[in-house]
């Protein structure tokens, strides 16, 4: 798999630049580069849920926008955006609790009464935050165990493990369906 | 004469490539149901898009710039006092229950301290369990009591 930084959306440097001189206008052409990544990584994370997605998301964009002169440019801007955007979701999971419960009893009750459902963020609910990270950051996104470790400012040990998880559980359901598919 | 246990069978090695091996079926899947999901947002993330980015730029206008050093000088203050009175008013047996107190107490800067960027907050979180793991229990609350002392102490 290449590298996600390589297929990145390219941030010029001059968007860069103006944007930590607090350009609004420059940062809204960031906002504009980067808002569909961002706010798709997050509504997997959020199983879904528009509103509680575009909610973080809009944080990610206000905090980027506070901290915009530490980005050092050493990473892609996505992937500096991403790993803001997985902390305010950390932050609004512990804040607000039964809505980002780590496993979604409502999930794990759909998928237990509808064995045969392969929605992709049913199942994702079934797995805890990190692993749905994980994995979102991996297939979706195409980011390597190394970048996703950087994002979720986890060990690479950590990564592999959370995803080799993360399959194994979603192998077992997916099994347990077609087995109960006539 | 020392009894000797016969030699067993082998135990094949694992490799952590072969641990972390791919089934192909899976990774299709995989890549099929983000796709779909993929393309089921597509409408809703282009028809909003442009009302993201103007919510996002009117939040700005609304919110000024923070003065970075007053925030990080309160920061290992107000860490230090929630955590000597988190742990006053609580009786600690374990390590899972000081990494839960450690949350709230992160939880509660946030809601206290809402200019504390996420970032800070789990920098601070990772500091204060790394501290609170290598001293045992008891000694965290003098040695607490003494730094958030000099941290006010510093801030006056």
């Amino acid at each position: 798999m290449s590298s996600a930084a390589q297929e990145d959306v390219e941030t010029p440097a001059a968007i860069i630049d103006a944007a930590k001189r607090h350009d609004k206008a420059a940062f809204s052409e960031l906002i504009d580069l980067h808002q569909r990544a961002v706010r798709g990584y997050l509504l997997r994370l959020c199983k879904g849920d528009h509103a509680n997605a575009d909610d973080i998301a809009q944080n990610t964009f206000l905090a980027a926008w506070r901290n915009i002169d530490r980005f050092r440019g050493d990473g892609s801007v996505k992937a500096w955006l991403m790993q803001i955007a997985t902390n305010e979701f950390r932050m609004a999971w512990r804040k607000r609790g039964p809505v980002f419960d780590a496993i979604d009893p409502e999930a794990a009750e759909l998928a237990v009464q509808d064995p045969n459902t392969d929605d992709l963020d049913t199942l994702l609910g079934l797995l805890e935050p990190p692993a749905r990270a994980a994995l979102t950051l991996n297939s979706a996104h195409g980011y390597s165990h190394r970048e996703i470790a950087a994002i979720l400012e986890l060990p690479l040990g950590s990564v592999k493990s959370l995803i080799h998880r993360a399959k194994l559980d979603l192998r077992a359901h997916l099994t347990a369906t077609e087995a109960t598919q006539p | 004469m020392t009894k000797q246990n016969p030699p067993g069978p082998e135990k094949p090695k694992t490799s952590s490539a072969s641990l972390f091996a791919e089934d192909p079926a899976l990774e299709r899947w995989l890549t099929d149901a983000f796709d779909n999901a993929e393309t089921r947002d597509e409408p809703w993330l282009e028809s909003t898009a442009q009302a993201f980015n103007a919510q996002v730029l009117a939040e700005l206008d609304s919110e000024p710039l923070q003065n970075k050093g007053v925030t990080r000088l309160r920061l290992p203050l107000l860490a230090c006092s929630m955590v000597v009175g988190a742990i006053a008013t609580t009786q600690l047996t374990s390590a899972p229950e000081l990494s839960s107190l450690l949350a709230s107490v992160s939880g509660d800067l946030a809601a206290v301290a809402p200019e504390i960027e996420a970032v800070e907050l789990s920098t601070v979180e990772s500091w204060l369990r790394g501290l609170a793991l290598q001293l045992p229990t008891l000694l965290m609350a003098p040695l607490l009591a003494v730094a958030a002392w000099a941290f006010s102490t510093a801030a006056d």
